[in-house]
């Protein structure tokens, strides 16, 4: 466990740092972002037209949100992934799979949480606030260790003399 | 050991995190009083020229600092305008009412409960919480104030990227992440029965 944890951390903090270089964050991050806005703005206008995607800002006529560092899904897909590489197992395409599919469903709740906050700011302010700054980002790590255990779960049981 | 299903314990962990928000909420004052001190300590031992205290208002922090701002609007004669501004610790602190959901979700008993979330906060998530604020100071002071003030406070071009490093870890990534580790260390034996296949790789079995 101690290795597990060790590995982890080293995993995590070399993929943050690569995150915030300036070259990975014009290249990957802020186009990401935008592409998560885009993504956003399209859902949304299934059920309301009137919102559109600009740049990293979702907007309506009189409300608008940015997705900033931190709210992209980036940092918990991180987390997720270094979790999932840090784990002791030679099973690599259980490791690519869960990477795969770990990452999607982070991405995935990353979009209803960005639409909930859009219209949460749009209601009330102290109710956006709360749900950005604590509720949010309790339920993606809680997300990211459900699917990491799911994960532990599905991998094939160890040759007895391995 | 319960054998209780993953599905559950998430369940319960998501139904336990309305109660342990608003006990967290409820002593949100008494739980900054310590960051307080230790942000106020820290400041006016490191840099007294530039940080005059750090005053605690309910659960939020005003830092005040002995720089003067380049204002456009006239002083009154025998005021003195400084840069004061405020910090919410709470945003790098919601690590706690997850650690104990987390905690109330996993089948131990309540003295013990207790003693991982009282240990856990001491020793592990309020120095953490701590740093993050020291971070968004050190940030604030160095990237907010005019530069001829700010590269007084911090010159080095590595000490301003060490700091924005600080800053960017304390806010994205510490926060999520150290409850998740100090429940997973604690609860090694529990994990082990909510995924089982972690019993072949596991090296040890801990209870605290």
């Amino acid at each position: 466990m101690r290795r597990f944890f060790l590995l982890f951390l080293l995993i995590q903090g070399v993929l943050f740092t690569v995150e915030i270089i300036d070259t990975v964050q014009e290249s990957v991050i802020v186009p990401w972002t935008e592409l998560i806005a885009a993504t956003s703005a399209w859902l949304i206008q299934l059920f309301d037209n009137q919102v559109l995607a600009n740049g990293v800002i979702i907007q309506s006529a009189n409300f608008g949100v940015a997705i900033r560092p931190g709210c992209n899904g980036v940092e918990a897909a991180i987390i997720f992934t270094a979790a999932i590489f840090a784990f002791p197992t030679h099973a690599w395409r259980h490791k690519l799979l869960g990477f795969v599919i770990g990452v999607l469903t982070i991405q995935a709740l990353n979009l209803i949480r960005i639409i909930s906050l859009f219209y949460l700011g749009q209601w009330n302010q102290t109710a956006f606030d709360w749900a950005h700054h604590y509720i949010w980002e309790v339920l993606i790590m809680l997300d990211v260790l459900m699917v990491f255990l799911i994960w532990i779960r599905t991998l094939p049981p160890k040759p007895a003399n391995a | 050991m319960p054998n209780k299903s993953v599905y559950l314990f998430f369940l319960e962990t998501f139904m336990w995190l309305p109660i342990t928000f608003f006990i967290w909420y409820y002593l949100a004052t008494p739980l900054t009083a310590p960051i307080a001190l230790l942000v106020h300590v820290i400041f006016t031992s490191f840099l007294p020229t530039w940080i005059e205290g750090v005053e605690q208002h309910g659960h939020l922090l005003e830092v005040i600092t002995s720089i003067t701002p380049a204002l456009n609007i006239a002083v009154p004669a025998g005021m003195e305008a400084i840069f004061t501004f405020e910090v919410n610790p709470l945003i790098y602190g919601y690590g706690l009412p997850f650690f104990m959901a987390l905690t109330f979700a996993a089948p131990n008993t309540v003295s013990r409960k207790l003693r991982q979330i009282g240990l856990a906060w001491l020793l592990i998530l309020l120095p953490v919480q701590t740093f993050c604020v020291l971070a968004l100071i050190l940030k604030t002071l160095v990237f907010h104030t005019e530069p001829s003030i700010s590269f007084q406070i911090v010159s080095s071009r590595w000490s301003r990227e060490a700091i924005a490093l600080a800053f960017q870890f304390g806010s994205l990534i510490l926060p999520p992440v150290t409850p998740l580790l100090i429940w997973m260390f604690f609860n090694q034996a529990y994990l082990q029965v909510l995924a089982p296949q972690l019993a072949s790789n596991s090296v040890s079995q801990k209870q605290v």
